[in-house]
């Protein structure tokens, strides 16, 4: 940490020092050549913007290692309240800070450069070991700070603390100084703010003499910005090592044996003197007048207290403290308590709670209906029946005017008439003033929240019954009006302060004058003047900023905030304004809306980007779902719970509505509805699509198998193909034999077995010569298809389809020879009935009527072989690939023929385990796919065929 | 409230015979309201509608000012009501 605050110390004062170098540089720039003046001007701009860059990077990583050494140490006291705890929601609560705890540390500590992190980790573990009472039993280990996940179970033992060990010299709480210090963070990170809009305004300009003319006007301003950021720093570092002081303090004492939050079980021996403690205590009467006076607090007036002393006012509310050297009036003090602190559970800091989260709440068990606004202000409304017709008509405008001065008799019987009409039931009555107290009993916090978020838009979207808006614009006036209170009574303060000072300066000033002063009296006087002007341009910005600030709170923050509750309360901007539906308070629907505000408002706490956007989109997406507009008979109406319409529109209930209705209103609701609905589609299919998981999961499991069923089929017949090729060599080879013989017998049987005669030796030579030519000729076949198939360039299915088609071109051979000898053995047989040839006659014959017997055997084989290829190449991922497709991409895909084949394949098999109708989606697409195109191709053979 | 037509005042010491338009009533203030017209047209060509309150428990048949700016705020607010709910 003292690294990255050096190294930014060390680019803040260079940053000084080339502004100042700037300034100098402008003014000499008509005194330069305008070369030179340019080219040092543009020096400076970028060596500027460089050390801009370098203290933003530096400041976000200060922040971060502040962020993240607090949260290490608000974590530790989580464990031990955790510990502590008895009541088990407490606990989970506790609980689930911890986690978001740890997330956070996780977040921060990424931001931090390796260095920085040992650094940090370097000063938990010297801090630890300044605190014995933390690891004394067990130290904390360098992964314990860097993962705090590690250990839930640390406890703090403060019960051997020196009593004398409290620091005397600290009043302030740490939940006060943490507040004041994220105050100034705020300040510092305005500050940074500022001065980067400065030179993203200068960076605009272009020509060089808009960016002179720019310097001149703000080069000064850049310079007191930074003034102020220096004092915003002091002030900060002030706070932290008071703060450091106030942790020391609540870790070490002694009073009890638990949590370090515990002081107020013994009073502490502050070393403050009773003067001191008459002072602090007349300083707490001065309540009210501005921010904090820290540090060295010089007054003129009121008591002085010691300047060790630190102070704290009441800012009841007020904006933040002035900072930086305050040497007016002293600011107004917390008053010391000197009683034995109580003892107390420090409950885990609580984050910030949403609009909806408030609302739930408030609304919590109380039935919130849509006439409850009537019943508060009015009831039993009867209108009559001539007057509704005169409204309706439309003929009439009416002015409505006080009667004063005017005593009227009425009849009786429209006061007895009227009486019986007060019927108020007291439930109703209970129920509001109920809410009415919940809503009185709002923290500062939540106040602040609604007053900031639950206005403009979100009134008009949100459609709560009128009820809640009446009954919160009550309590927000006396809210804002105890702050606008607050200021003025500072600047009435102010204001006497200033002219009473003034009066006195003048007075001084008309001694002055007196020439027959001594230097001494002269000198006094100068010094009284000095001191009463010390001071007042700090007092005369207070004053300013004050009236800003209590104008802001009255005309732009509650002056806008009862509009829009008008305009809330007249359905302004919903669309068919006077006949949108209203309806009772949905607390169901609000409770989800919290639901998912929290789950938001947490994620961007804890930087998780995913959780933000899926509770994002939850949110919108269910203000979209409740949003409905309808055409009926008086035009398009809203009639849903809710009214979305997440663009700002300014709301001005002076529009005419129709107008409103027609141009603007439908047309930013419907672009804003359409968009989200888009999304809330999306969802729904989502959500639809889990809910069948289960059931598609097991059938698609019964698939998968089917598939693997099939896969290891296809790989069985294809590992048969070996087997099959050499079948087919061994039946040529045996065709090759076969012909041999059957030639062989058939020369015998035509020369009658005259081996010896010429006629004999012919036919045997051409027998020979022909089943040799047959042998050869299917050798050097067979060698060919193996010495394609093994340099590769045909596949194994082809080479299977060819060894088919020289097997059945062998066995057409055969056949043919069958066919011719078939005569002669018949005519031999009968010749020589000594033998009995008819089982070889018989066989012939059959193959001989059968030609297509063999080949028709092979093809199969080789389509057999084919077709556990395919099953082979069908995987089970494919099928499940296939299946979860969207329908549209599936059909795409499915287009092709070779996703067809497959498809048709995972059809057929998975019909068998259909179940139910999801998750066959693919299947049936399959089917209609397959029938289609069939389909088409038989119509297409028929065309043809006809 | 057919047989509440009508209802007469005196105004300036005048006899005005006025058409009841509204009525109701608050918890709040104790009061019941009636608003009622004389029918006649004001400069700006708009009709006067009058509202006045009364006690209905003590039924002194007087009817009294609208004093303060809150029974104003009610009253808008009803009237608004009324407006709604009428179905052009």
């Amino acid at each position: 940490m003292n690294s990255l605050k050096e190294e930014l110390e060390r680019n803040q004062n260079e940053l000084i020092h080339l502004q100042e170098e700037m300034k100098n540089l402008r003014n000499a720039e008509n005194d330069m050549p305008r070369e030179s003046f340019q080219r040092d001007y543009q020096r400076l701009v970028e060596l500027i913007s460089q050390i801009e860059d370098e203290i933003s990077s530096i400041q976000r990583q200060i922040a971060s290692y502040d962020a993240a050494k607090k949260d290490i140490m608000d974590l530790r006291r989580l464990r031990d309240t955790l510990d502590k705890e008895e009541d088990g929601n407490a606990k989970d609560e506790i609980a689930e800070e911890i986690s978001s705890k740890e997330d956070e540390i996780r977040n921060f500590m990424a931001n931090l450069t390796p260095n920085t992190q040992d650094e940090l980790r370097n000063e938990i573990i010297s801090e630890n070991e300044k605190q014995p009472e933390y690891n004394e039993d067990r130290p904390v280990s360098e992964e314990e700070v860097m993962n705090p996940e590690i250990d839930d179970n640390e406890v703090p033992d403060l019960s051997d603390i020196n009593n004398e060990e409290v620091s005397s010299d600290v009043l302030d709480s740490p939940s006060d100084l943490e507040d004041e210090l994220s105050k100034v963070n705020e300040q510092l990170q305005q500050s940074i703010n500022n001065f980067l809009n400065i030179f993203d305004e200068e960076r605009k300009l272009v020509d060089q003499g808009t960016i002179n003319a720019f310097n001149q006007e703000y080069m000064d301003k850049k310079i007191e910005e930074n003034k102020i950021f220096e004092k915003l720093k002091k002030r900060k570092e002030e706070l932290e090592a008071r703060l450091k002081d106030a942790e020391n303090i609540e870790i070490k004492d002694p009073t009890q044996n638990s949590h370090p939050l515990l002081l107020e079980e013994k009073p502490r021996p502050l070393s403050i003197t009773t003067d001191q403690n008459n002072n602090i205590n007349n300083n707490s009467k001065l309540l009210g007048l501005p921010g904090p006076v820290l540090g060295e607090t010089k007054g003129i007036s009121g008591p002085t207290m010691d300047e060790q002393q630190p102070t704290k006012n009441e800012t009841l509310g007020l904006p933040g403290p002035v900072l930086g050297e305050t040497k007016g009036l002293p600011g107004p003090t917390k008053k010391k308590d000197t009683k034995p602190p109580k003892q107390k559970t420090s409950p885990p800091p609580k984050p910030k709670r949403g609009v909806k989260r408030i609302i739930d709440d408030l609304t919590q068990g109380l039935e919130v209906k849509k006439k409850d606004n009537k019943k508060y202000k009015a009831s039993n409304i009867n209108i009559h029946k001539n007057f509704k017709t005169e409204l309706q008509s439309g003929n009439y405008l009416y002015n409505i005017v006080h009667t004063a001065g005017t005593v009227m008799k009425v009849p009786f019987q429209l006061l007895s008439k009227l009486k019986n009409k007060l019927t108020y039931r007291k439930e109703d009555k209970k129920r509001i003033n109920t809410l009415k107290e919940r809503i009185n009993n709002l923290s500062e916090e939540d106040l602040m929240t609604l007053y900031n978020e639950y206005r403009g838009n979100t009134v008009i979207a949100e459609r709560f019954p009128t009820i809640l808006n009446t009954l919160l614009e009550e309590k927000m006036n006396s809210f804002i009006m105890e702050k606008v209170t607050a200021i003025n009574t500072n600047l009435e303060e102010n204001y006497k302060k200033v002219f009473t000072d003034y009066a006195q300066i003048e007075a001084i000033e008309e001694k002055l004058r007196n020439e027959n002063l001594s230097k001494e009296q002269k000198d006094s006087l100068l010094k009284q003047k000095e001191t009463l002007l010390k001071g007042k341009a700090k007092q005369i910005e207070s004053i300013r900023k004050d009236y800003v600030q209590a104008n802001n709170y009255l005309s732009g923050g509650l002056h806008g905030f009862s509009e829009d509750m008008k305009a809330a309360a007249t359905k302004l901007s919903c669309v068919g304004k006077r006949f949108t539906k209203d309806y009772d308070l949905d607390q169901e629907l609000l409770a989800k809306e919290a639901h998912y505000e929290d789950e938001e408002n947490k994620a961007i706490r804890t930087g998780n980007d995913e959780k933000a956007l899926e509770n994002f989109i939850k949110g919108e997406s269910l203000l979209s779902e409740n949003t409905e507009i309808k055409e009926s008979v008086f035009g398009t109406r809203s009639v849903g719970k809710k009214y979305y319409s997440p663009l700002a529109e300014m709301l001005d209930y002076r529009d005419d509505p129709f107008i409103r209705d027609v141009f603007t209103t439908v047309a930013v609701a419907s672009a804003a509805i359409s968009t989200v609905n888009a999304l809330t589609t999306q969802r729904k299919l989502h959500e639809t699509l889990q809910s069948e998981q289960q059931e598609a999961a097991r059938v698609n499991n019964i698939n998968n198998r089917q598939m693997d069923q099939v896969h290891q089929t296809g790989s069985d017949i294809v590992a048969q193909n070996d087997n099959f090729t050499n079948g087919l060599k061994a039946q040529m080879n045996q065709a090759v034999t076969d012909a041999s013989g059957v030639i062989e017998r058939k020369n015998l049987d035509l020369v009658d077995w005259h081996i010896g005669t010429d006629k004999y030796h012919q036919l045997d030579a051409a027998g020979h010569n022909a089943y040799e030519a047959m042998y050869n000729s299917t050798k050097a076949s067979i060698a060919d298809i193996t010495t394609k198939y093994g340099s590769g360039s045909i596949s194994q299915a082809d080479a299977l389809s060819q060894f088919v088609n020289l097997a059945n071109a062998q066995q057409a051979k055969l056949v043919g020879i069958y066919n011719e000898y078939i005569p002669i053995l018949s005519s031999y047989a009968k010749a020589h009935p000594q033998f009995d040839l008819s089982g070889v006659l018989g066989a012939m014959k059959y193959i001989s009527k059968h030609p297509d017997a063999i080949s028709n055997m092979n093809n199969s084989m080789a389509s057999v072989i084919n077709s556990g290829e395919s099953l082979i190449g069908l995987t089970a991922e494919q099928v499940k690939a296939l299946d979860s497709l969207p329908s549209d991409l599936s059909t795409t895909i499915l287009g092709t023929a070779t996703s067809a084949s497959l498809a048709y394949n995972v059809a057929k098999n998975m019909g068998k385990n259909r179940k139910t109708s999801y998750g066959n989606a693919v299947t049936d697409m399959v089917d209609e796919y397959v029938e289609n195109t069939y389909g088409e191709e038989e119509t297409n053979e028929k065309q043809r065929a006809a | 409230m057919e047989e509440l037509e009508k209802i007469t005042i005196e105004k300036n010491g005048e006899r005005l015979e006025c058409d009841v338009l509204f009525t109701f009533d608050s918890e709040d203030t104790n009061k019941a309201y009636i608003g009622y017209t004389d029918n006649k047209l004001a400069s700006n060509g708009r009709k006067n509608i009058y509202i006045s309150s009364f006690d209905p428990i003590l039924g002194t048949g007087t009817l009294e000012d609208v004093e303060t700016d809150e029974e104003w705020d009610m009253i808008k607010d009803v009237l608004k009501e009324i407006e709604e709910s009428i179905e052009r």
